[in-house]
């Protein structure tokens, strides 16, 4: 891969991956730290890598530096915070996305880096398990648990409204 | 050595009950046998041993097969079944008989379709407003990029180094323009044929001795270059005249602190020769040599500034181009922790401006909260600036 092939990766794909972070941790600085983490490591193997897989090395990156600092920072988060961060419906939606993010952002991180990679990025089954070191099977298991657990969150939500 | 030992004979008993031994080793065999007793009795164990079949009394098997056959995967009207056609539908799983079968299906039922509506929802779109702003800090520059960055640094540094060589080793040259712009001559004047001295009253002829002197002074100048490093170059004289007074000091000469001037005055009497040689011819009054020499002479002459070697002794007259070699030499040249840099020649030469000009330029790096070099500023009274230093791939 060439210089400006890499910037044009930048170009390209650092918004995706941005987004993609951005809605699994819902911290900006951290996500740009990751985002600039997997480009770090790209331009370090841009020798190694071709130019037609940079998305997926760029998410697959992304994603493992990811689940790092998640369970890192699980590890030292408290008890009591913990269970704070569940966090219970506490006032009205302003529409489906905002329902929708509070939905996701009560999924597991695996079931949440599925389905995003999945809506998001159109990833199929079995990239989507070379992303997150998976298999097929287990992807396809992670993703339906994941949207029956949203339908069910979206429709307790409409029962009380 | 016999075929059969008793380091291999367990090989060949196994395969005489396993069937797989033709006549000759099976006689082979028995031979041995009855050559070692001992081994013929763990011969029959082992065939005894052998002809008794196991019996497997604890394997497990899964009794609810049946729940496991289905006569149509997709269409039991079941929960889970329901869910996960839903999601399959969702997903692009199911072929297109399927996908006909599985709407004809909720059609008809609204509670299947309100279901189904829920699935539907659970497909998240991306925001495209939030975009990645620190693209710039993950850009890397092209070689080319990189070539053309450090060519402009190497062009910066070398007209810098440059000018500063030459604007302080250059040699003040006495042109006609120098002098007559100057006003290094203020008056021409001339001695009468009492050795008084009187200015020039008729203008035309203090031009045209000017305009002489002029023209010869160029001569003048350019041998003095021409000669060697003892003979006097760079002689800038400012000639005060005080038309009032009659002395011999009527002309006094003051010599600038840049001024260059041998002890000797030998050179500066022959040239000062020449302009009076000129003058004599083109005037009709008499010049005398020795009373014009002395006053032209600079009254308080400078030591010499023009060493033969550079070595630095006394600072007060150390040529400019003296002290940068000195300090090129000291601080670049010479083998040190900090190397040959192209910042440090810019240092030297600031420091040298500095101490001429009195100005307050600056060149300093910066360094981060690692203490690695992040960028290089330029500061003075007029201009400032920085360049950041590119970390290398």
């Amino acid at each position: 891969m060439t210089v400006e092939e890499y910037n044009k990766s930048v170009k390209l794909y650092s918004d995706n991956v941005y987004r993609f972070i951005l809605k699994n941790t819902k911290d900006a600085d951290e996500a740009k730290d990751i985002v600039q983490d997997a480009y770090e490591k790209l331009w370090v193997k841009a020798s190694d890598v071709e130019y037609s897989k940079v998305k997926s090395y760029l998410f697959t990156a992304a994603y493992h530096t990811m689940i790092d600092k998640i369970r890192k920072n699980k590890r030292l988060t408290s008890i009591e915070d913990f269970h704070s961060e569940i966090g219970t419906f506490s006032g009205q939606y302003s529409d489906l996305n905002s329902v929708l993010s509070e939905a996701l952002g009560r999924l597991s991180e695996i079931q949440r880096s599925v389905i995003l990679l999945r809506d998001y990025e159109g990833y199929s089954y079995g990239e989507i398990a070379k992303i997150t070191d998976l298999s097929e099977s287990q992807v396809k298991v992670y993703i339906y648990r994941g949207r029956l657990a949203l339908k069910k969150y979206i429709g307790s939500i409409e029962t009380l409204v | 050595m016999s075929v059969i030992n008793r380091d291999n004979y367990e090989e060949f008993i196994v395969d005489y009950y396993d069937g797989n031994l033709n006549s000759l080793y099976e006689e082979i065999l028995m031979e041995f046998l009855d050559d070692n007793p001992e081994l013929k009795r763990e011969f029959k164990e082992f065939g005894e041993m052998m002809s008794t079949p196991e019996i497997i009394t604890s394997s497990p098997i899964f009794l609810e097969k049946e729940s496991l056959l289905r006569d149509n995967l997709y269409l039991e009207n079941e929960e889970s079944n329901f869910n996960e056609l839903c999601i399959a539908n969702i997903e692009g799983d199911l072929s297109e008989n399927e996908k006909q079968l599985f709407e004809e299906m909720i059609e008809d039922d609204d509670a299947m379709s309100r279901e189904f509506n829920y699935f539907s929802l659970t497909k998240v779109t991306a925001d495209s407003s939030i975009i990645f702003t620190n693209k710039d800090k993950i850009h890397k520059k092209s070689q080319r990029q990189l070539t053309l960055y450090y060519s402009s640094m190497a062009a910066a540094a070398s007209i810098v180094l440059f000018f500063g060589i030459r604007l302080f080793t250059s040699e003040p040259s006495i042109t006609p323009n120098y002098i007559a712009d100057n006003n290094k001559i203020t008056t021409i004047v001339a001695l009468d044929n009492n050795n008084n001295i009187k200015p020039i009253e008729n203008k035309a002829l203090e031009l045209s001795v000017k305009k002489s002197i002029k023209s010869k002074t160029i001569d003048v100048a350019k041998e003095t270059k021409s000669n060697k490093r003892t003979k006097l170059s760079g002689l800038v004289t400012k000639r005060i005249i005080n038309k009032n007074s009659s002395s011999e000091n009527l002309i006094k000469a003051e010599s600038k602190k840049t001024e260059y001037s041998k002890e000797a005055d030998v050179t500066p009497i022959k040239r000062v020769e020449r302009r009076v040689k000129l003058i004599a011819s083109k005037t009709s009054l008499k010049l005398q040599m020795n009373a014009i020499p002395k006053r032209l002479i600079i009254q308080k002459p400078t030591k010499s500034r023009i060493n033969n070697n550079y070595n630095i002794k006394d600072e007060e007259y150390v040529p400019i181009r003296n002290f940068i070699a000195n300090k090129v030499d000291k601080n670049i040249i010479t083998p040190t922790k900090k190397g040959f840099r192209l910042v440090n020649i810019a240092k030297v030469i600031v420091v040298g401006v500095n101490a001429i000009t009195g100005s307050e330029m600056s060149i300093e790096q910066k360094k981060d909260s690692n203490g690695k070099y992040v960028k290089t500023e330029f500061s003075s009274g007029l201009l400032a600036f920085s360049v950041p230093v590119n970390k290398k791939k």
